[in-house]
């Protein structure tokens, strides 16, 4: 090669690598890369739960969502508190029933807000999503003060509520857990059908699980992880449509306990309704 | 001993010229020299302390470049004008009224914005120099005037946001709408979110046969 040609060969060789590089670093700049939703979360998690957010072994890749905090002193909306809390539980006369189901009257009416802003988010950037819930829950939190906190949200729609997560941390990074709440009155059930209507119930030791008798005749206690995932493993061969269980726990459970359950039923039954102790209230309709 | 300025009367005459400017050449009026970045810096905090999280991060970027670079404030004020210019042009448009963008300055909108970007952790971010650099960039809006002027011909209505460099005031934006450093207010709009079709209830999404 001429040393002419040698030089041309290198001019390109460097012009070539330079535009690469440039190419490199605007497209970083314009995903913004450096600054990304689970930034946002994670300054959130930092500054209202610290090291108690709950653990699990998997989850879902995190969705960006208007996200709700329930420490230990506040329920956050965003970054901004809206209501106090006392060790986690709401205060005395803090609760008010909003379309005939309790519920936190500032949580909702700030959760209205955020999802309005995650809207005109989502219609300027031309997503074709709906707006979701993504909750950060200290792990001692109440199941009682989440559970009002979830039907505030929930109430802050109209036609259905948004879709919610709980945030969680794995060993491959922060994910998430999809949740639902039971709907204010009972659940409509045709005659004709035959729902499963299983729930698991956090008990002092273990969990009690429970079912229509055409399936579990009456209430099985379950001791270990292993008794409960022979049941539902067996519940779940029995009929493999059925995709919603039923969480609940006393009042005082915290969060962290509650979260294991979810990630204990999800495998079988992704459709995860946290409800508090007591019976699925449901009602028979005729269609 | 120094005379002092009077920043209305300086302000108001570099909107009076601005004005007759427009109403004969349109965006071809658009200052060389101006506090340009110093008002996106403005408006990059007024989003910073009064916008979602999420669309805080997703303004960053863009709204970074615009800090650091004249060009595209600039560019949206030539846009400014050209939207303007079937009602101000020839429309015997003239100055009405001038006020300080803020009674309370910037200072407020900084403070409110900077405790903002450290709750959402963006000063740990990698954008954290950038908007730490922010009041000193907004400073030259600090002396900022909003001038009103009214049309009499079309009877248009408009605000022209003036900021102070070292060869006086000049115009950074027009404004249909009175500009402030106000807390945006959010909506309250509630938003309706229909049910998919045939599921067990609007709360349990599923069909009944997966219950």
């Amino acid at each position: 090669m001429s040393p002419r040609a040698l030089a041309v060969a290198v001019a390109l060789f460097w012009s070539a690598r330079a535009a690469a590089q440039s190419r490199t670093l605007g497209q970083i700049q314009d995903a913004s890369e450096f600054a990304d939703f689970e930034t946002l979360v994670k300054a959130q998690v930092t500054s209202a739960v610290g090291d108690e957010l709950p653990f699990a072994s998997d989850g879902e890749t995190l969705r960006v969502s208007a996200y709700v905090t329930v420490g230990k002193n506040a329920v956050w909306i965003w970054d901004l508190p809206v209501v106090g809390l006392s060790n986690g539980n709401i205060p005395r006369g803090a609760l008010s029933g909003c379309a005939g189901a309790p519920c936190l009257a500032p949580v909702r009416d700030a959760a209205i807000r955020a999802l309005a802003e995650q809207e005109a988010y989502i219609q300027q950037k031309g997503l074709e999503i709906s707006p979701r819930f993504l909750v950060i829950l200290d792990g001692g939190a109440p199941h009682a003060t989440v559970l009002a906190v979830l039907r505030s949200l929930a109430l802050a729609s109209k036609g259905s509520p948004a879709g919610m997560d709980v945030l969680v941390k794995t060993q491959r990074g922060l994910r998430s857990l999809p949740i639902h709440v039971p709907p204010p009155g009972p659940i409509p059930i045709r005659a004709a059908a035959n729902p499963l209507l299983l729930e698991v119930e956090l008990a002092p030791r273990g969990w009690e699980a429970r079912a229509s008798p055409f399936y579990i005749k009456y209430p099985v206690k379950l001791d270990d992880v292993d008794a409960l995932e022979g049941l539902l493993g067996d519940l779940h061969s029995r009929d493999p449509g059925k995709k919603v269980v039923f969480v609940s726990a006393p009042d005082q459970t915290p969060a962290r306990l509650v979260v294991r359950a979810i990630e204990l039923v999800r495998t079988h039954y992704p459709v995860v309704v946290l409800k508090p102790k007591g019976p699925i209230a449901t009602r028979t309709v005729y269609r | 001993m120094p005379a002092i300025r009077d920043f209305d009367r300086e302000a108001w005459a570099s909107a009076d010229s601005f004005i007759q400017c427009i109403e004969r050449s349109g965006a071809e009026c658009r200052p060389t020299v101006a506090p340009y970045r110093a008002w996106a810096a403005v408006r990059l905090l007024g989003y910073l302390r009064d916008g979602s999280p999420v669309s805080v991060l997703d303004r960053l970027p863009s709204s970074v470049k615009s800090v650091t670079d004249d060009e595209p404030a600039r560019r949206a004020l030539i846009s400014e004008i050209a939207s303007a210019e079937p009602t101000v042009h020839v429309a015997n448009c003239q100055a009405q009224g001038i006020r300080r963008l803020d009674d309370q300055g910037i200072g407020p909108l900084v403070e409110g914005a900077l405790r903002r970007a450290r709750s959402l952790g963006l000063l740990a971010s990698h954008f954290g120099r950038e908007l730490d650099a922010l009041p000193t960039i907004a400073a030259p809006m600090a002396a900022s005037r909003v001038v009103e002027v009214f049309c009499g011909r079309t009877q248009r209505r408009f605000y022209l946001v003036l900021g102070l460099v070292e060869g006086g005031f000049q115009v950074v934006s027009l404004q249909d709408l009175p500009p402030d450093l106000k807390p945006r207010p959010r909506p309250t709009v509630i938003l309706a979110l229909p049910p998919p079709p045939d599921v067990v209830s609007p709360y349990i999404p599923v069909p009944e046969e997966q219950l």
